[in-house]
């Protein structure tokens, strides 16, 4: 299809414009535009690169299809897709294309009359050297983009707002901006389940978390003090969030930072009169020296209730354990070695002293686990089934009477009238009443006797406290003291043995191969753990803060929360 | 010496924004805050404030250079600020985060305020290095009298060319018309590349015209070459040796034009990204304000 373009200038008398030939393009669709590679180029700022397209069919229709969105001007109107007739005319920018009808072997002829411009500084491409990104102004996308970020970041998630059910189809919707967007940071592990249920915690707008919405899962959470006590005034502003500190990186459950406690009891003597804890900012530089608390009686307060008693390290007199254990563990520890049924043995610390199953603390130093190996509880030394049993003198004396009345009955009994002898066939004979007494007191007498050897010459008398009843006769002449082993030294505190397991028992305990006397206390004085452990910002040893050691929450001290807890009640 | 938005009253905001970086630094560095650094300490609030107010004060420069009758401050001292104090404003910003990223509003609005830092940093080298390059290509010509010498040469080749034939006549006019000059779209500016087309066979009876590219006006002067071998006669030869030389020289010219658009596009091209960003940033950082108290 061959389309003829004629180009004359309008308003000009120029021969030369007049006299230029006709352009002839072999093609199903002429291009218009301002671009360069147009078939016909109408250089002007209104005329797009890609402007138009003009296709003749084979019955010579001419079709014209806008490209440019504002159209194509056809005879004053806007068209974006209109079939030309001859006559029809074109503006396109300053120029203007007139539709002839096609002549010969010509489809289509179009004229073209650019207007005669007077100014030459002005070519007609001149317009295109500015800057022409009309479309995409900095306004443009000034507007596009904080629109963009105030709707997906504030706008759609604010209808969490508007109620549960658009709540929910916000944050369970993938790809949805919800309240999520405003996390500052993830939630620890522990906390994970709660998901992106922000309003789980955050209850109130623009106010802090309250200790309710903690304590909506963590009841039981105890307090510091008692909180029955006049302490709980201090804590009245105390928040959960102050040491548990939630959305920051590195996730932690427990702020470790020493001030968390330091900013009490650094000044304790001047929080309260008579504070039972000394002022304390630091385990290197500033931490009392560790108190010991044992077993023991408080004959005023709870008499014959063992309890944790805190003993005076400056008073050597009373700076002892009273276990009512008689046990030496320089004996125990002789290098050379100690008796033992199968000969002379060198004890450790670990033959006794067992971890539990956690690795943390020593398991309790039973008799019948760690001492009857080789201490025996066996009376008779023909007979090897004689022992008594051990913890309980009542049964202890019924066992002695059994053994010595089964002695009387099976024979050999010096106490027997007819010497134990029964002849051979011989039938049973009934013992008569009188036959009875004799042997039940004659078992008692054996009894008592050996309940006085053992309570007070071997045996029981090696390890325990024995004391005479005044006044008491018989079985009830004797009162074994009960043994009371302390097992937590230092209750405030916590020890984990397991993460010591690379240093010897008595790196710490270093007075218990010396040791003679079990009211000696082999606990370690603070200056042993400085040795390892400093204070914060120590940088030549372990940086121990408060939290490795010590808790907040101590146990039976009554809910954290005891506003809520007295509004429960 | 010459006084520019680096060096304005000798380095005045520069130093301001430099003593502020520094104590902002040690700041950090000596601060030992209870919970690991963050935005919600007490440092991490007061660096938060001074970098949300130094933004706001950045933004308005937005407003002061379009107000030229102003007389809050010179126009340069303005500069200097911004360019000084939003390099400040940056650090002040890092800080306050505490170096905590992740997927939501707070750090889509700490990306913004980087963006739009470092496309202005680009800015400054812009500013500092192209209007030097654009005198160089221009040699001190304004724009609209490359333009003009452009339409001259066209018009004596066109003027040339109609005393040999129609044909050359129309490819002359043809070429003029399709000379690409680097202008048209920011893309198009910032490529530079010479799309230029020549109409050939146009005016031929019975032979359909097609466009080849003239680049450089390579095909102009190939087409002109071909001509002149052809040539018979004195006068056209020398014509179309003149038609050669205008051709060349107009090359030369287009070439330097097309740099120089090239280069005052890419002086354009940063405050695409800077300021709507920008306008971004403004709106991130008041949703970053109040949904961090929003759910405290």
């Amino acid at each position: 299809m061959l389309i003829c373009l004629i180009r004359g200038v309008t308003g000009t008398s120029s021969a030369a414009h007049q006299q230029m030939p006709g352009t002839v393009f072999q093609t199903e669709e002429l291009t218009i535009g301002s671009a360069p590679d147009q078939q016909l180029q109408v250089p002007h700022e209104d005329v797009e690169p890609r402007h138009a397209t003009l296709r003749v069919s084979t019955k010579g229709r001419v079709l014209l299809t806008a490209l440019s969105p504002k159209g194509v001007m056809v005879n004053g109107r806007r068209q974006t897709r209109v079939h030309l007739d001859p006559d029809d005319t074109l503006q396109l920018g300053e120029t203007t294309v007139k539709v002839q009808r096609g002549r010969g072997e010509y489809a289509c002829i179009l004229r073209i009359e650019d207007p005669y411009s007077t100014d030459d500084s002005q070519p007609a491409s001149a317009a295109s050297t500015r800057n022409q990104s009309t479309r995409c102004t900095i306004s443009f996308w000034s507007w596009t983009l904080t629109l963009g970020v105030a709707a997906i970041f504030l706008l759609v998630p604010i209808g969490t707002f508007l109620g549960p059910s658009v709540r929910k189809t916000l944050r369970s919707t993938p790809l949805v901006p919800s309240d999520a967007l405003w996390s500052s940071g993830p939630l620890h592990s522990a906390h994970r389940f709660i998901g992106n249920d922000c309003t789980a915690c955050h209850v109130n707008p623009f106010q802090p978390v309250r200790n309710v919405e903690c304590e909506t899962c963590h009841a039981e959470v105890q307090h510091h003090v008692d909180v029955r006590s006049a302490d709980m005034t201090l804590f009245d502003t105390e928040r959960c969030a102050q040491c548990h500190f939630e959305h920051k990186e590195p996730a932690t459950l427990v702020l470790r930072d020493p001030r968390l406690c330091t900013d009490c009891h650094a000044r304790m003597s001047k929080l309260k009169t008579n504070a039972l804890v000394e002022n304390s900012s630091d385990f290197g530089s500033n931490h009392p020296e560790f108190r010991i608390a044992v077993l023991g009686e408080d004959p005023i307060v709870a008499p014959g209730q063992w309890r944790a008693l805190w003993l005076e390290a400056s008073n050597p007199a009373t700076f002892k354990e009273t276990s009512h254990l008689k046990f030496s563990h320089a004996q125990h520890l002789d290098p050379k070695g100690i008796k033992s049924p199968v000969g002379e043995r060198v004890l450790e610390c670990a033959d006794c002293h067992k971890p539990n199953a956690s690795g943390r603390e020593m398991m309790p130093i039973r008799m019948e686990i760690q001492c009857s190996g080789c201490h025996s509880l066996h009376f008779d030394e023909n007979d090897p089934s004689s022992g008594v049993p051990h913890g309980d003198l009542p049964r202890m004396y019924r066992a002695l009477r059994e053994h010595f009345s089964r002695q009387y009955l099976e024979a050999g009994s010096p106490a027997r009238a007819d010497g134990g002898m029964r002849r051979p066939g011989g039938e049973a004979r009934q013992m008569s009443i009188e036959e009875q007494r004799r042997a039940r007191d004659w078992a008692d007498t054996e009894s008592l006797k050996m309940a006085r050897e053992l309570l007070e010459r071997r045996v029981c008398v090696d390890c325990h406290d024995v004391t005479r009843v005044l006044g008491a006769t018989g079985f009830d002449q004797w009162k074994v003291s009960p043994v009371r082993l302390t097992q937590n030294w230092m209750p405030r505190a916590r020890f984990n043995h397991a993460a010591h397991i690379t240093e010897p028992c008595t790196s710490c305990h270093n007075t218990a191969e010396r040791s003679k006397q079990s009211s000696d206390i082999l606990m370690p004085g603070i200056a042993k753990c400085r040795e390892c452990h400093g204070g914060a910002g120590d940088n030549s040893k372990l940086e121990s803060d408060c939290v490795m050691c010590h808790r907040f929450h101590l146990p039976n001290r009554g809910r954290f929360d005891a506003q809520r807890q007295a509004r429960l009640q | 010496m010459h006084q520019s938005f680096i060096n304005f009253r000798n380095y005045r905001y520069g130093l301001i924004a430099g003593v502020a970086s520094l104590l902002t630094i040690a700041a950090y560095t000596l601060d030992r805050p209870r919970v690991p650094p963050n935005g919600g300490t007490w440092l991490g609030y007061t660096l938060g404030t001074i970098a949300a107010l130094l933004v706001i004060f950045l933004a308005l420069f937005g407003i002061r250079k379009r107000s030229f009758s102003s007389n809050i401050g010179t126009a340069i001292g303005w500069v200097s600020a911004h360019v000084y104090l939003g390099l400040a404003a940056l650090l002040i910003a890092t800080l306050h985060s505490g170096m905590h990223f992740g997927a939501n509003v707070h750090t889509v609005a700490y990306v913004l305020m980087c963006v739009v830092t470092l496309s202005g940093c680009w800015g400054v080298y812009a500013y500092i290095s192209f209007p030097g390059a654009m005198m160089h290509q221009r040699g001190n010509l304004r724009r609209s009298e490359f333009l003009r010498q452009i339409a001259e040469i066209d018009s004596n080749a066109l003027e040339l060319a109609e005393g040999i034939s129609p044909q050359i006549t129309q490819m002359l006019a043809e070429s003029a018309r399709r000379t690409d000059l680097g202008g048209g779209n920011l893309w198009k500016q910032l490529r530079g590349r010479d799309e230029s087309t020549l109409l050939m066979g146009s005016g031929g009876a019975g032979r359909s015209a097609h466009i080849v590219s003239n680049t450089n006006q390579r095909a102009l002067i190939r087409t002109l070459a071909e001509l002149r071998m052809g040539s018979q006669t004195r006068i056209a030869l020398s014509s179309v040796q003149k038609l050669l030389e205008l051709a060349g020289s107009k090359a030369a010219l287009l070439q330097r034009l097309r740099r120089e658009t090239q280069l005052a596009a890419l002086l354009r091209i940063w405050l695409f990204l800077h300021v709507p960003m920008c306008c971004a940033l403004l709106a991130a950082l008041v949703i970053h304000i109040v949904t961090v108290f929003l759910y405290w």
